[in-house]
C-alpha cells in the first residue's frame, strides 16, 4: 500500500449511500447492498471489548469494500475523484459536529477534537499533494491480498481512527450513550497520535495544536490537566513515577 | 518567552491528587507558575521519564482513556531541550565542575538543571538534594526551590 492511501478519504455508510445516488438508476442496484455491509462491519466495533484485533479486522475488511466499490463506482462515474468534497459531507463536514456532540462534557471530547483537527489537516496535505488521476490508479493498484497485512502497520493509524470514528457516528445515530464508548474514541486518538508523530518525522506536521495561539494551547493545557486528574488511577500514576530515572549520585 | 520549567517532581504535583494533597502549598506554588507563564514548561528529560511510564502503561494495556490522557498532556507541554546553542558543553562543564567540587547531584538532575541554565528559566522543584546541588555550585539564580509541602 503506497503512502497515499493512509491519507487517502473514505465515505461513512451515509457518504456512500449519497455516492450511490448520483450514479444512474440502472447502475444504483449494483451498489446497493455496501451502506448496510460497512454498517455490520462498524457493528462490530461498538459491541463487547475492543482489541487491536477486532480493530484490524474491521479496518481491513472496511478497505477492501472500499477498494472493491472504488473500482467499481470510479468505472461508473470517472469524474468521482474531483466532486468527492460534495459528494462526501459526513468526511467533509458534518462528522466533525456530530461527534463533537455526542460527546460534549466527557473528557474523551478533547481526543475526539483533536484526533479531527488530525484528520482535516490530513485531508487538505491529500487534495493539496494527491491529483484525482493519481487517486484512480491508485484504487486500480491496490492488492487485494495484501489489505489485511497492510492495515495492521503503524502508518495506517489514521486509517484505523478514521473506521473507528465512522462507528463512534454509527453508535451517535443510534442513540447508543457516549460513556460507554469513551475508550473506543480515545482508542482512535491515540492510532491518529501514531500518525501524527510517524510524519512529524518526515516533517509534515499534521498536528493541530500548531495552529493554536499561546492562549489557546495553555488554555488546552489546563483542560488536560483536569481530565487526567478524572482518568488517572493512583495504580497508573505509580507506574509513571516508578519510570522515572533513579541513576545514582556521582 | 516564560520564565520557569518544571522539574519532575513539580510536574507530578500537576495530575497526582495525592502528592497535591500531601503537598498543598507547592501544588499552589505550581499552578501560579503555569498561570504566569502561561505555558507547561519541562525539560526534554522529564518528557523522556514520563514517555517511559507512557509506554509501560501501552505495554500494559491500562486502558485507552489513562493513556490518551497522559499522552495529550504531553503533546501539550513545551519541551526545552539541550540540542541548541551549545547546551551538551554547558552540561558537560556543569558535571565538571560539580566533580571538581565534589558535590553530589544526580544524571537526570543534572541535565534538568542544565536545561533551566541554558534556556534563562527558574526551575521549579521540590527536590532538595537537587537544590542543595544548585546552591553549592552557585546557581541560585535558576532556582524556584519550595519545601515539598
Amino acid at each position: 500500500m503506497s503512502p497515499i492511501s493512509a491519507m487517502s478519504p473514505m465515505p461513512s455508510p451515509s457518504d456512500l449511500e449519497r455516492l450511490i445516488d448520483r450514479l444512474p438508476a440502472e447502475q444504483r442496484a449494483r451498489f446497493r447492498w455496501a451502506p448496510e455491509r460497512f454498517r455490520q462491519i462498524l457493528d462490530r466495533l461498538l459491541v463487547g471489548e475492543v482489541t487491536p484485533e477486532i480493530i484490524h479486522q474491521a479496518t481491513a475488511e472496511f478497505v477492501q469494500v472500499c477498494v472493491a466499490l472504488a473500482r467499481d463506482l470510479l468505472a461508473a462515474q470517472p469524474e468521482l475523484p474531483e466532486g468527492v468534497s460534495e459528494a462526501m459531507p459526513d468526511l467533509e463536514q458534518s462528522m466533525d459536529s456530530k461527534l463533537m456532540t455526542y460527546f460534549q462534557g466527557l473528557p474523551a471530547a478533547e481526543g475526539i477534537e483533536w484526533t479531527l483537527g488530525v484528520l482535516r489537516n490530513s485531508r487538505a496535505s491529500y487534495h493539496s499533494s494527491v491529483r484525482p488521476e493519481e487517486t484512480k490508479a491508485f484504487a486500480g493498484s491496490i492488492e487485494e491480498s495484501k489489505i489485511e497485512e497492510n492495515v495492521q502497520n503503524p502508518s495506517m493509524g489514521l486509517l484505523r481512527a478514521q473506521v473507528i470514528f465512522f462507528a463512534l457516528l454509527q453508535a451517535a445515530e443510534r442513540g447508543i450513550p457516549p460513556a460507554r464508548l469513551e475508550d473506543l474514541a480515545e482508542t482512535a486518538y491515540l492510532e491518529a497520535a501514531q500518525r501524527v508523530d510517524l510524519m512529524a518525522a518526515q516533517g509534515i506536521d499534521l498536528d493541530p495544536l500548531s495552529s493554536l495561539t499561546p492562549e489557546q494551547r495553555f488554555e488546552k493545557v489546563r483542560q488536560s490537566i483536569d481530565s487526567l486528574r478524572e482518568v488517572l488511577t493512583p495504580d497508573a500514576v505509580d507506574v509513571i513515577s516508578r519510570a522515572r530515572v533513579t541513576s545514582p549520585l556521582f | 518567552m516564560g520564565l520557569y520549567l518544571l522539574d519532575t517532581n513539580a510536574f507530578t504535583v500537576l495530575y497526582d491528587p495525592r502528592v497535591a494533597e500531601r503537598a498543598p502549598r507547592f501544588h499552589t506554588v505550581v499552578s501560579e507558575r503555569l498561570s504566569l507563564d502561561k505555558e507547561l514548561a519541562i525539560p526534554t528529560f522529564v518528557l523522556y521519564e514520563a514517555r517511559r511510564g507512557l509506554e509501560e502503561l501501552k505495554l500494559r494495556s491500562e486502558g485507552a482513556r489513562k493513556i490518551a490522557g497522559f499522552d495529550r498532556l504531553l503533546r501539550r507541554a513545551t519541551i526545552l531541550g539541550l540540542d541548541a546553542n551549545n547546551g551538551w558543553f554547558i552540561a558537560a562543564n556543569l558535571w565538571a565542575r560539580n566533580k571538581l567540587r565534589g558535590t553530589n547531584i544526580r544524571e537526570g538532575d543534572l541535565l534538568v538543571a542544565t536545561t533551566a541554565l541554558l534556556h534563562k528559566r527558574k526551575l521549579v522543584t521540590a527536590d532538595q538534594p537537587l537544590i542543595a546541588a544548585l546552591r553549592s555550585l552557585e546557581l541560585d539564580e535558576f532556582l524556584d526551590a519550595h519545601p515539598m509541602e
